[in-house]
């Protein structure tokens, strides 16, 4: 009894083995497609996925070296604590925002503006290259009847540099260029 | 009541943030300085002590001689120069004036038109005492000192033309700032130039045409100036010629030259001395002859004084004369 129930059951495993093997194929093969395909959009995604990564990776490393270059610009605007260190750090904010203003001033704080000026030059001719003066003085000195006077701190130093054009008759009879 | 203790970083953000406030501050105020610009003010204040002795007689006198303001402008094309000042030496009129008042428009870099009322182009010495190397002035007779605008201003209008070494200009105007009303005849008119095209040499020039209605005497004038500069020496010399005509109502015809020669020479930066001889036809048998010598010291770069003595034939009548003068230029 024992090994008849034995081949039945043998029988009946590889009869249904070999039933379901039949229509596993076909559906393995669907299955397989299917899978493939999922691989396909999945390889796809990846792809896309590891792209938009490179993106976001330059992104952040841009971002990262903006962050490290503000870090070290803002280092200098790092505040001293001590008195002495807090006036000197004030002070020299102070005169380059001074200096900055006089090298806004005009074209007389460019170096390459005094270059052109001349004995015999009028006083219009100066202004058209050197600028409006900022104080327009009288000299005691006779063969001088007008001093163009010319200032600012153009070297951040706290001093004030100074352009004279001396003019007799309204033409210039001597100058001093700020760029000694 | 809530106590916040405030971290390093929050104090850093504070410290960083008072940093731009006082930034923004600085800046505000700077720019707030920069709205007169183109508006400068200078003058000067002159005084003097001096005495003349003509052997007879002695006279002095202590005073300031004249303070003046002057407003100057540079706005683009156009620049203008407003000078107000009080003669003081004037007793009977010690208000204050205005001795000039013109606007010049650069049409482009050599041609220019100016319009107001402004002293003559002509003569060596020119106008305020810190245009002479001297106290006193050359000439006696105003008429000679051409660049006096304390004795001469007239309201017009010039046009100049700036060549690189030279300069030409004519002037249109009326007889006289004090006399407002235009001739019936044509207007008085001033020819000048000047040339700087040698190094160190200055020619100056020029005449004036005196146009009266018939009848009316007239004068005209012609001037010329060299000066030359010779390292620590400079050295001047004029020549004025006027030329008045007969009216046939009292007026006789005159024609009478002026000349001047001028030694400055700068002992060191802030001492030097000036030697002048002048001479000038008062009529066609007088002169007017002055030999002065006048040291001057700069006491700072706005400060100067000018001791002067001058050794005068007035008509064949002897003086000395000395005086003590300081300016300061502002």
């Amino acid at each position: 009894m024992i090994n008849r129930l034995l081949i039945f059951s043998v029988y009946l495993s590889t009869t249904l083995l070999h039933a379901e093997s039949s229509v596993s194929n076909a559906e393995l093969s669907k299955k397989l497609d299917l899978i493939l395909g999922k691989v396909g959009g999945l390889e796809e995604r990846i792809g896309k996925l590891e792209s938009d990564s490179k993106e976001v990776r330059k992104d952040v490393k841009a971002a990262a070296k903006t962050a490290n270059e503000a870090k070290v610009a803002s280092k200098s605007w790092n505040v001293p604590t001590e008195e002495k260190e807090k006036q000197s750090f004030f002070n020299k904010l102070k005169n380059e925002i001074y200096s900055q203003e006089a090298k806004d001033s005009g074209p007389w704080a460019k170096k390459e503006s005094w270059s052109d000026v001349r004995n015999n030059l009028t006083r219009f001719q100066i202004r058209k290259k050197l600028g409006d003066p900022h104080e327009v003085n009288q000299s005691l000195q006779p063969r001088i009847d007008q001093v163009y006077l010319y200032s600012g701190d153009l070297n951040s130093d706290g001093k004030k540099e100074h352009g004279i054009v001396n003019f007799f008759r309204d033409r210039v009879v001597s100058y001093e260029s700020p760029f000694k | 009541m809530r106590v916040f203790k405030q971290t390093n970083k929050q104090i850093d953000m504070k410290n960083k943030l008072l940093a731009v406030l006082a930034t923004l501050s600085m800046v505000a105020s700077a720019s707030a300085v920069k709205v007169n610009d183109n508006l400068s003010i200078n003058g000067f204040i002159d005084g003097s002590y001096a005495l003349t002795d003509t052997g007879a007689a002695k006279t002095q006198s202590l005073e300031v001689d004249e303070v003046e303001l002057n407003f100057v402008t540079n706005v683009g094309n156009v620049s203008s120069l407003i000078a107000v000042d009080s003669d003081l030496n004037d007793a009977a009129n010690t208000d204050l004036g205005i001795e000039q008042a013109h606007f010049t428009y650069n049409v482009n870099d050599a041609i220019s038109l100016t319009f107001g009322r402004y002293g003559s182009a002509l003569g060596f010495e020119r106008e305020d005492p810190s245009g002479l190397y001297t106290y006193s002035r050359a000439y006696t007779n105003n008429g000679f000192n051409f660049g006096d605008v304390d004795s001469s201003t007239f309201d017009g209008f010039s046009v100049a033309y700036s060549g690189d070494a030279y300069s030409v200009a004519v002037s249109l105007h009326n007889a006289s700032a004090d006399a407002h009303s235009l001739e019936t005849n044509d207007l008085d008119f001033e020819v000048s130039f000047t040339y700087a095209g040698i190094a160190g040499v200055n020619i100056g020039g020029g005449f004036t045409v005196d146009n009266e209605p018939t009848g009316t005497s007239e004068t005209d004038a012609a001037n010329l100036s060299v000066s030359r500069q010779f390292g620590k020496l400079f050295v001047a010399g004029e020549y004025s010629t006027r030329d008045t005509q007969a009216n046939g109502s009292g007026t006789a015809a005159s024609d009478l030259d002026a000349y001047m020669i001028l030694a400055d020479y700068d002992l060191n930066n802030k001492l030097g001395v000036a030697l002048r001889i002048s001479s000038e036809e008062l009529s066609a048998t007088t002169d007017y002859d002055k030999v002065t010598i006048a040291p001057n010291y700069a006491i700072t770069e706005s400060l100067g004084a000018i001791l002067e003595y001058s050794d005068v034939d007035n008509a064949g009548v002897d003086s000395e004369e000395y005086a003590v003068e300081l300016t300061y230029t502002f």
